[in-house]
């Protein structure tokens, strides 16, 4: 528990620092909010910059902005409308969540089967076959390959594609949701309309944001089995006479579980925040894509700092929850303390 | 009295989809797009159906939806919608027509108008439209104390089209008064811009104000008009949804619900469209434009646009400050392999800085032809017979005038290069390059322009007088003082005489012309896709979307 413990502190100076580099990244941009706004009204511009503080040196901003957190958990107002850009940014968060949850959990399941069945049948056709794939999906841009699927899925299979979450139609069916994770909470309600029209905007999105995680798990499964296999124990438990599918299936792949499990959480953070490209190509109502078009290109600097310091608070929340998890695996985890 | 601000732009709608000629696919191909050939498109909404939602596809989300704060177009498409103005532009055209006022007239010396407010509008709320809502919905843009402004609130639209605006008072419950500092002939033309619409005070009241004094209401975020449409439901990057006003003075819309939903890239719109799942779209890819023509399910709309894309030179500078290498510059760039290069063909050459689509557009000029010999020769004249060196600034992004920043510069950066003119092109962000030429740090820069007011004014005074070329707000980015041209613009914005006004722009643009600040660059068409099911669709020239006539064939 400790070890969890510990964990978790070192979560927060890690947040300050994070917060301290997103501000003076926001502050190197060149122009702000203020140009953006006020163009050409340099006096409104003056007396705008003076209310909100801008003209103070960045260390004092910086300070304000961890001290509304942390007395309020209050994100600061958007430079665009004035309204506070924690709620929004919350919204974004759970469009982002469940997009990669979607995409994680297709990209493991099939990664997971066939880094398996390769290090099983290792040089066999099927091996070469999942090599090949899984170097594709490491290299294939993402937005070139929602662009074909999105033809190929409208062209030759005549999918009904619409890009966002759900059909702006349905609106009202879906007022009453208490989250944004539409596609669950849809089928917790038991409302299949809805939850028929999520599967089918979140099918070809979540297709194509898969491949990296999917690459990336086929080969550190094949690896890692490739690597336990040649382990003595494997070889012992071969030699007792278990069969082939109980000995790789319960012992081999549990002992490489260690590492695939770090390489998933690694994969799930960075999707979180570096799903901007497929956000963009399937106008998925994501965080990623509103930190650059209402963050970054309206200089909006409590959006960028808000949703960044989003990003990595679910970035570090997944490394500690993948922490907790080596403990359930791997009982040396547990013991070594 | 000859009041007559502008001339109507005929509207010229071409319907490029259903265009005959040429044969299908595996034959011979179509003759290619011609957008100079603009074809009169007959309405095509006589009986309309009512009822079913209408999905607009377009390429970005609002940013807010207080019609005196909007500033990009996203947003002015929704407002279009909810809100209605004094006076508005006639369907699919740039005249003027009576809306909230029914009727308006002026004092002999063109400094007091009277409207008459319409009987019986009311706002979504249900409070009724009268002259304190007018007065409210303008006195908000004017007073920087006003209850009903946020410390964002920039006003911009206001700042920058009625500074001759003096007073607006009401008379009574339904006639308002607008007195002017001096005579400005575009003053209706600039009522019916979008910033100008009748907002409900009592939406604004009604939750009361803050510390500060200031309504709390957010009125950006929950707009209340009193337009065709009544604003339902905004979920940020996902969709925007209206519902149609039954109890509209004009009449109730057609359709049920008007759904605005971000596609943000041009592609996965236009697949959308295809598939059904939107009805309509804005900004096709021009290279998509082939495409769309051969769908069977979808039809191409065009119209010329009202805008300039221009290279401006400051003038202040060295070796600018010569006529003859301004005029040397002119003579270098090749416009046509612009176009071809950076628009696809999908644009004209432009000719004055007010687009040949806008009334008083001086139709005598005669473009300079690309003659390199020419060029030179006045090079050598100014004593640059080896050339020089300088730089072009264009933004980072595309605009509409603008579809290829980076091959617009290049093409110019190679006309110049073979007149001895070395350029070093940079290619600089958005909004730093609004600044930065603001504040005439550039030697060159590419730019656009498109029309707010509908009026020569809104392009040549904004864009040529010396009273727009002070550093830090400048939107005369050549910098260009000529004491001749300011007076006729000047003169002209004071006059409400039409053709007089069209003499005094022509003789500017002809100074314009030879004076060469600028080199105007190119106009480009705006195109729209529809599904061919949908009816009474029209793109209006002065911008904005109106989609109260839409209907589906069912």
């Amino acid at each position: 528990m400790t070890h969890a413990l510990r964990r978790i502190l070192v979560t927060f100076p890690l947040l300050l620092a994070v917060s301290l580099l997103v501000f003076a990244l926001a502050g190197a941009l060149p122009g702000d909010a203020a140009d953006w706004r006020f163009a050409k009204q340099p006096e409104a511009k003056e007396q705008w910059r003076r209310a909100r503080g801008l003209d103070d040196p960045f260390l004092v901003r910086w300070g304000r902005y961890v001290t509304g957190f942390a007395t309020r958990l209050d994100l600061d107002r958007s430079y665009q409308d004035d309204e506070p850009v924690g709620p929004v940014l919350l919204r974004k968060l759970q469009a982002t969540f469940e997009l990669t949850l979607c995409a994680m959990t297709l990209g493991v399941l099939v990664g997971l089967a066939v880094g398996i069945l390769s290090a099983v049948f290792p040089r066999s056709p099927l091996d070469y076959l999942g090599q090949v794939l899984a170097l594709g999906g490491i290299s294939v841009p993402v937005f070139w390959l929602g662009m074909v699927l999105i033809v190929v899925a409208v062209k030759v299979f005549g999918f009904p594609f619409s890009s966002s979450q759900y059909d702006p139609a349905l609106a009202e069916r879906v007022k009453d949701f208490r989250t944004h994770l539409y596609l669950l909470e849809s089928l917790v309600r038991l409302r299949l309309d809805v939850f028929a029209s999520c599967a089918r905007h979140l099918l070809l999105p979540a297709l194509a944001l898969s491949t990296i995680p999917m690459a990336v798990v086929t080969r550190m499964t094949r690896s890692a089995m490739l690597e336990e296999m040649r382990k003595d124990y494997a070889t012992t438990a071969r030699a007792k006479g278990l069969r082939a599918r109980r000995v790789v299936l319960r012992h081999v792949l549990r002992n490489a579980l260690i590492p695939i499990v770090t390489i998933t959480g690694l994969q799930f953070g960075q999707l979180m925040g570096g799903a901007v490209l497929t956000e963009t190509v399937f106008s998925w109502p994501g965080l990623g894509r509103y930190i650059v078009e209402s963050g970054v290109r309206a200089r909006d600097t409590p959006v960028i700092a808000g949703g960044i310091l989003l990003v990595a608070t679910t970035f570090i929340l997944v490394n500690l929850l993948v922490d907790l998890l080596y403990v359930l695996i791997d009982p040396r985890v547990r013991e070594g303390q | 009295m000859n009041i007559r601000p502008l001339l109507p732009v005929p509207l010229l709608l071409l319907c490029l989809g259903c265009g005959g000629g040429g044969k299908e696919k595996g034959g011979e191909a179509r003759p290619p797009l011609d957008v100079t050939k603009l074809l009169a498109q007959a309405p095509d909404d006589a009986d309309p159906k009512p009822g079913g939602f209408f999905v607009w596809g377009r390429s970005g989300d609002a940013t807010l939806l207080d019609p005196a704060d909007v500033t990009d177009g996203e947003s002015v498409m929704v407002v279009t919608n909810l809100f209605d103005t004094l006076v508005a532009f006639k369907r699919g055209s740039t005249e003027i027509e009576p809306s909230l006022a029914v009727e308006w007239s002026t004092s002999p010396d063109n400094l007091v108008w009277t409207f008459l407010l319409r009987d019986g509008a009311r706002f979504h709320d249900g409070s009724a439209v009268d002259a304190e809502a007018v007065v409210f919905s303008f006195e908000r843009q004017r007073d920087p104390a006003h209850p009903a402004r946020r410390a964002t609130s920039a006003f911009s639209y206001y700042q920058n089209n009625f500074k001759a605006l003096e007073k607006v008072e009401a008379v009574d419950a339904r006639t308002v008064r607008f007195t002017l500092k001096e005579p400005y002939a575009p003053f209706l033309p600039a009522l019916a811009l979008f910033n100008c619409a009748i907002v409900s005070p009592a939406a604004f009241a009604s939750e009361g104000k803050d510390a500060d004094g200031r309504y709390k209401y957010n009125f950006a975020q929950k707009p209340v008009g009193s337009g065709p449409f009544v604003f339902e439901a905004w979920e940020k990057d996902a969709h925007i949804t209206l519902r149609a006003n039954k109890d509209y003075w004009g009449g109730a819309p057609h359709v049920e619900k008007l759904i605005f939903k971000p596609i943000v890239d041009a592609q996965a719109r236009l697949k959308e469209l295809e598939s059904g799942s939107i009805h309509g779209m804005e900004n096709p890819g021009l290279r998509d434009l082939e495409i769309i023509r051969n769908n069977p399910d979808v039809r191409l709309l065009g119209s010329p646009g009202i805008n300039v894309c221009y290279l401006a030179m400051h003038t202040g500078k060295k070796p600018f400050d010569d006529v003859r290498v301004r005029q040397a510059v002119a003579f270098a760039i090749d416009k046509k392999r612009i176009i071809a290069a950076a628009y696809d063909n999908m644009a004209e050459p432009a000719v004055s800085m007010c687009p040949k689509t806008m009334a008083g557009y001086d139709k005598t000029l005669i473009d300079r032809a690309r003659d390199v010999t020419r060029a030179k020769r006045l090079l050598a004249e100014a004593g640059h017979a080896d050339g020089f060196e300088t730089s072009l600034w264009y933004p980072d992004v595309q605009r509409a005038y603008l579809g290829d920043p980076g091959t617009t510069a290049i093409q110019i950066q190679q006309d110049l290069k073979e007149v001895g003119i070395d350029v070093e092109i940079r290619k600089i962000e958005w909004s730093a390059i609004l600044k930065a030429t603001s504040n005439g740090e550039h030697e060159m820069c590419l730019m656009g322009w498109m029309a707010d007011i509908f009026d020569p004014d809104n392009f040549l005074y904004v864009l040529l007088d010396r009273d727009n070329a002070v550093e830090g707000t400048a939107n005369n980015l050549s910098f260009y003082k000529g004491e001749r041209v300011h007076e006729l613009l000047v003169e002209a914005q004071r006059t409400y005489d039409w053709q007089r006004r069209e003499q005094l722009y022509k003789e500017a643009q002809e100074i314009l012309f030879e004076e060469a600040p600028t080199v105007p660059l190119v106009t480009v068409p705006d195109f729209r896709a529809l599904r061919k099911d949908v009816r009474g669709y029209t793109i209006y020239p002065a911008g904005g979307e109106y989609f109260r006539h839409v209907s589906f064939e069912r």
